[in-house]
Order: C-alpha cells, then sequence, then structure tokens
C-alpha cells in the first residue's frame, strides 16, 4: 500500500479528469458565448474515430490525433459559419441531431468503425502526463480568453445581444470564435479519450455524453471557467466517492445532480463560492472588474438568455 | 452647420403595424434634437431604426457623410453612433466599471479577438486607456461611489446613469438617448439635465426622447413630435408647443390620460 498502488487503483478516474476538463471547458466556452450548442460532444467522437482509423491504417498515432484536432478545426468553423443564424433551442436540438446522426454512421460503417463494437487496440500514444499538460494548456488558454475585454464582451454577447452590438462588438464573430474553439477542444477530449482507453465505440460519444458535459459545467457553474474546471473534476470523481448500492446507479445520481443545481444552486459550485467569497468581504468579487468571473445573485439571467434567444436574429421591440 | 444625421421616408413597418411610417429628419452637427409622443407612437422604434437593431422597411439612412442605409449595428457604432435604451440594459455579471468598460473596449481593442489575447505586451497600454475613458465617464455621472457594484444592487435611476456613462465611453459623436431620466427622481432629472446640457456645450450632438414636454424644450434646439408613426411637426421647441395640431394629438390626449 503505497502511493504507487494508490495511483494505479486509481488511473482511470485520473485519466477521466483530465479528458473532462478539457470535455467540460469544450461545454463551457459556447454556453459561455450564448451559443447553446452540443456540436463539440460530435466532434469528440470526429476525432476519437479518426485517430483511431488512421491509428489502424498504421499513421503515427500522435499524428493521426493532431490530423484529426486540426480538421475538427476546419470543420467546426465551416459548421459555424453555416448554423449560424440558428439560435437558442433550434441550434441546440440541430447539433444534438448532428451527434445522433454521426453515431448511427459510426454504427453502420461496417469494418471502417467496426460497427456497434467500436474500434479497438488502438495504441496508447498520450502517458498520463501528457494528459496533464494538455489539460492545463487548455485551462490557460481558457483562462486567459476570459480576462478583461475579451471575457467582458462574450459576457455581453451572451446576455444582451443588441446592447453588444451598440458598443461596436461584432457579435456573429463572437459566436464564430467559441463555436470553432468548442469544435477543437471536443476534438481533443476525444483524441486523449481514446488514447487512455484504447478503443472507441458509437456510444461513447451519445447523448450521454451530453448530459454528462451539462452536468459538469452546471454542477461547477455555468459562467466561470473555474466553475467548468471544477465540475469536471467532481464528475471524474463522482464514480468513487459512490461506494456500494449506489454505483450502479450513477446515470440516475448524475441526474439528480443535474435537478438538483438547477433549482438549488443555479450558479454552480463557483457561484456558492462567489456568494461565500462576497458575504466575506462585503463586497464584490474583483475578478468582476475585469470581466472574469460572474458575481451576483441573478442565477436566472444566465440560463434564461441562453433559451430565450429568438430562433432567427430579429430586431428590436417595438 | 452641416447635417451629422440624415434619415430620408424611414419606415418600419411589423405586418400590417406601421410602428414608423416615412420619417425625415435632419440633425446639425452641434444641437440638442429633441423627440416626444405620446406612447407608442413610434419614437423608440425610431431610434432603433437610426441605430440599425431595427431593421427599416424602407428608407435611407446618412450618418457623417456615409450612407449606413445596411451596415450593420455594430459598424454605425464603431463609427460614432451611441446610445442607450429605454429599457436599461445592462450586463448583470459585470461591476458598474466593467460595463462601463465595455463602451470602451472596441474604440481601444479594435474587433479582434486574438490580439488582445496573445499579446499581454500589446494589452497592457491599452488596457490603460480603457481605464482612463471608464473613469473619466464615472466621474462624468458622478458615479464614483458604486464603481465595483453589480447592476442589481442599484436603483433605476442610478443603472440608468451607468447606461449613459457607457454610452459616453464609445465616444460618439452622435447620441441617442431614449427617456434617459424615466424611473429617475427630481433631483437625479435635473443633474442629467445638467449632463446634457455641459455635453451640447462640449459639441455633442444628441437626440432626446422623452415623455417629459417641459424638459425637453428646456434643452432642445429644435422639437419633433411624433404620432402614430409620423413626424407631424418640427421646429423650434416654443413654437412646437404653440401648435395646435400638437396640442389635440399629443398635449391634449396626455391630459385626458393623467386625469
Amino acid at each position: 500500500m503505497n502511493i504507487n498502488h494508490l495511483y494505479l487503483a486509481n488511473l482511470v478516474s485520473i485519466e477521466n479528469t483530465m479528458i473532462y476538463v478539457v470535455l467540460s471547458l469544450s461545454f463551457f466556452v459556447v454556453l459561455r458565448a450564448g451559443v447553446f450548442s452540443f456540436a463539440n460532444v460530435g466532434f469528440y467522437g470526429l476525432a476519437g474515430y479518426s485517430t483511431a482509423i488512421m491509428a489502424k491504417d498504421h499513421v503515427p498515432p500522435l499524428l493521426a490525433a493532431l490530423i484529426a484536432v486540426v480538421a475538427c478545426g476546419i470543420i467546426g468553423f465551416i459548421f459555424g459559419l453555416s448554423v449560424r443564424k440558428l439560435r437558442g433551442t433550434y441550434l441546440g436540438l440541430f447539433t444534438i441531431a448532428f451527434v445522433l446522426v454521426l453515431q448511427v454512421l459510426y454504427r453502420n460503417a461496417g469494418t471502417i468503425t467496426g460497427g456497434s463494437l467500436g474500434l479497438f487496440g488502438v495504441p496508447q500514444f498520450l502517458p498520463v502526463w501528457a494528459l496533464l499538460v494538455i489539460a492545463i494548456i487548455v485551462g490557460v488558454v481558457i483562462w486567459r480568453l476570459s480576462r478583461g475585454s475579451i471575457g467582458r464582451s462574450f459576457e455581453a454577447t451572451r446576455l444582451n445581444e443588441s446592447l453588444a452590438q451598440s458598443v461596436g462588438i461584432e457579435v456573429a464573430r463572437r459566436r464564430l470564435v467559441a463555436f470553432t474553439m468548442s469544435s477543437v477542444l471536443g476534438g481533443i477530449a476525444g483524441v486523449m479519450y481514446v488514447s487512455s482507453f484504447r478503443s472507441i465505440t458509437p456510444d461513447s460519444p451519445g447523448f450521454n455524453l451530453i448530459t454528462l458535459g451539462l452536468t459538469m459545467v452546471v454542477l461547477g457553474g455555468m459562467a466561470s471557467w473555474q466553475g467548468a474546471i471544477v465540475g469536471g473534476i467532481l464528475i471524474a470523481w463522482l464514480p468513487n466517492i459512490l461506494i456500494g448500492p449506489l454505483q450502479p446507479y450513477q446515470i440516475l445520481v448524475n441526474g439528480l445532480i443535474l435537478a438538483a443545481m438547477v433549482v438549488f444552486a443555479p450558479r454552480g459550485v463557483a457561484g456558492i463560492a462567489e456568494r461565500v467569497y462576497r458575504r466575506y468581504r462585503r463586497k464584490p468579487a474583483p475578478i468582476a472588474a475585469t470581466g472574469g468571473a460572474p458575481a451576483g445573485d441573478s442565477p436566472a439571467a444566465d440560463v434564461a438568455a441562453l433559451a430565450e434567444q429568438p430562433a432567427v436574429q430579429s430586431g428590436e421591440k417595438l | 452647420m452641416s447635417a451629422l444625421l440624415s434619415i430620408k421616408d424611414v419606415a418600419v413597418h411589423y405586418g400590417g403595424v406601421k410602428a414608423v411610417d416615412g420619417v425625415t429628419i435632419t440633425v446639425e452637427q452641434g444641437i440638442v434634437y429633441g423627440l416626444v409622443g405620446p406612447n407608442g407612437s413610434g419614437k423608440s422604434t425610431l431610434l432603433g431604426a437610426i441605430s440599425r437593431l431595427t431593421r427599416i422597411t424602407s428608407g435611407e439612412l446618412s450618418f457623417d457623410g456615409h450612407d449606413y442605409t445596411h451596415w450593420t449595428p455594430q459598424r454605425i457604432a464603431r463609427q460614432g453612433l451611441g446610445r442607450t435604451f429605454q429599457t436599461v440594459r445592462l450586463v448583470p455579471t459585470l461591476t458598474v466599471e466593467a460595463n462601463i468598460r465595455l463602451g470602451a473596449d472596441t474604440r481601444v481593442f479594435g474587433t479582434g479577438i486574438f490580439k488582445p489575447w496573445l499579446r499581454p505586451l500589446w494589452y497592457r497600454p491599452r488596457d490603460k486607456e480603457v481605464t482612463d475613458i471608464a473613469r473619466e465617464a464615472i466621474a462624468r455621472l458622478e458615479l464614483e461611489s458604486f464603481r465595483d457594484r453589480l447592476p442589481d444592487e442599484l436603483s433605476y435611476g442610478t443603472q440608468r446613469r451607468v447606461e449613459i456613462a457607457r454610452a459616453l465611453a464609445t465616444n460618439p459623436s452622435l447620441l441617442l438617448l431614449d427617456e434617459p431620466t424615466a424611473g429617475m427622481t427630481d433631483e437625479e432629472r435635473d443633474s442629467i439635465s445638467e449632463v446634457i446640457r455641459r455635453l451640447r456645450r462640449e459639441g455633442l450632438t444628441q437626440i432626446l426622447v422623452d415623455h417629459d414636454v417641459d424638459m425637453i424644450t428646456g434643452l432642445a434646439d429644435t422639437m419633433g413630435v411624433m404620432d402614430q408613426g409620423h413626424l407631424i411637426i418640427e421646429g423650434l421647441p416654443r413654437d412646437v408647443v404653440r401648435d395646435q395640431a400638437v396640442q389635440s394629438a399629443y398635449l391634449g390626449r396626455r391630459q385626458r390620460a393623467d386625469s
């Protein structure tokens, strides 16, 4: 019984932590910009499958992964351009359809994708330390994108589009950047997954992953990058925390957590931390002044801003 | 004096509803143009059309020599058209100061995302500049004590002042104020009137929309009255308020509504 033993016993959770942090941030990036999209899960599958296929075809796996992630960026950009007029839940539904259609494709593409069984025996090309490095780099990139003027412009884009336009922000371009970035992050998470578990099945990038990702972001706090990271870590370790008889019901527990958070703490763990901090300091958190984390107790604002957007951009009301 | 803004035959129709129907206005450089009219007469819709946030059905828009009929709202905003909204629009998750910085951001950093993201040495001096602009706007509207507060914690009148400060931080050459004193106490109203007067002395052209005819007549150089989507009269405030058509269309109706 030593550190090494503990490490090996929890290896799956450790690997999942890094993957989930990146996945969670890929959700956060679009939601933060007011784009209600789950296309990142589709790109997670695309990148995972294409890496596995190329690796089986004797392409060096690291190169295959790199190609897959770059391709996700390019396809994500084109995808983002073509759906730029869709808003709110319409875009959400469209991207869920994208994920489901891809699943059908994986199941029915014969030997290329291995059908329902998926692909096995992909060489592990990313050691655990590399996963950690990737997660940290992604975290730093998102942190830098949440500060100062960029963070402010994303907040304004999400919460009040016409206000953002009235101060000269190119909202459509902000959304496209967010969408593309989310596609790339989804692809990176997929590559990390396929390397860690050396396999991919049609079920991995599906509806379950969407709900799992949403749980992470909602649990952590939708409007802050710190929250997204905390949410990813918590969900990765949840199976270890759920001991004994609860373990088979993990998906049920995830659902209950999601429902409970939406009702009791809509701003997530980050929101609770913020409230405690503000009570202690008796003043608003200074991060908000530079446009980073959210503050305040207007829980409805974020969720409502996402859900209530019109399907197609319309003018100001009468 | 030259025309800063000129709009020609602007119409905004929603299906069969003619919210604005063929309005032509010319706003000279440096003046305050007051626009009054009963509820639903199309004042705010007209401001939406001028700022390009509302799609116009027909008409032509020209600002500072540019025909901007087909521009996006963000482009005309960067060209120097600032505005506030009838219902206050602030970002609830940002502090008062951050909300005001938002006004200066695109002017100083541009519209791109990559330079401010990847180049801290490029970013820092510009961020300082944004701070200076924001602090100046804060001082102008006497918001110093609210700098680190969130919009939810402020009174409606104060929120309106934050919005005006944000619009000023965009350094507009034309400022559209949509009912800037609605929901304010008399004291706050006087201080906003004083801000408008001071800005006018500094040469800022403004279009002021309000219900308060007395305030508009006290502030505006030119006054227009709208009714049912039409501009029914335009001229010097003291002439306009004496006009028969205005008395019956707007003032009369208002008195009836008041009684």
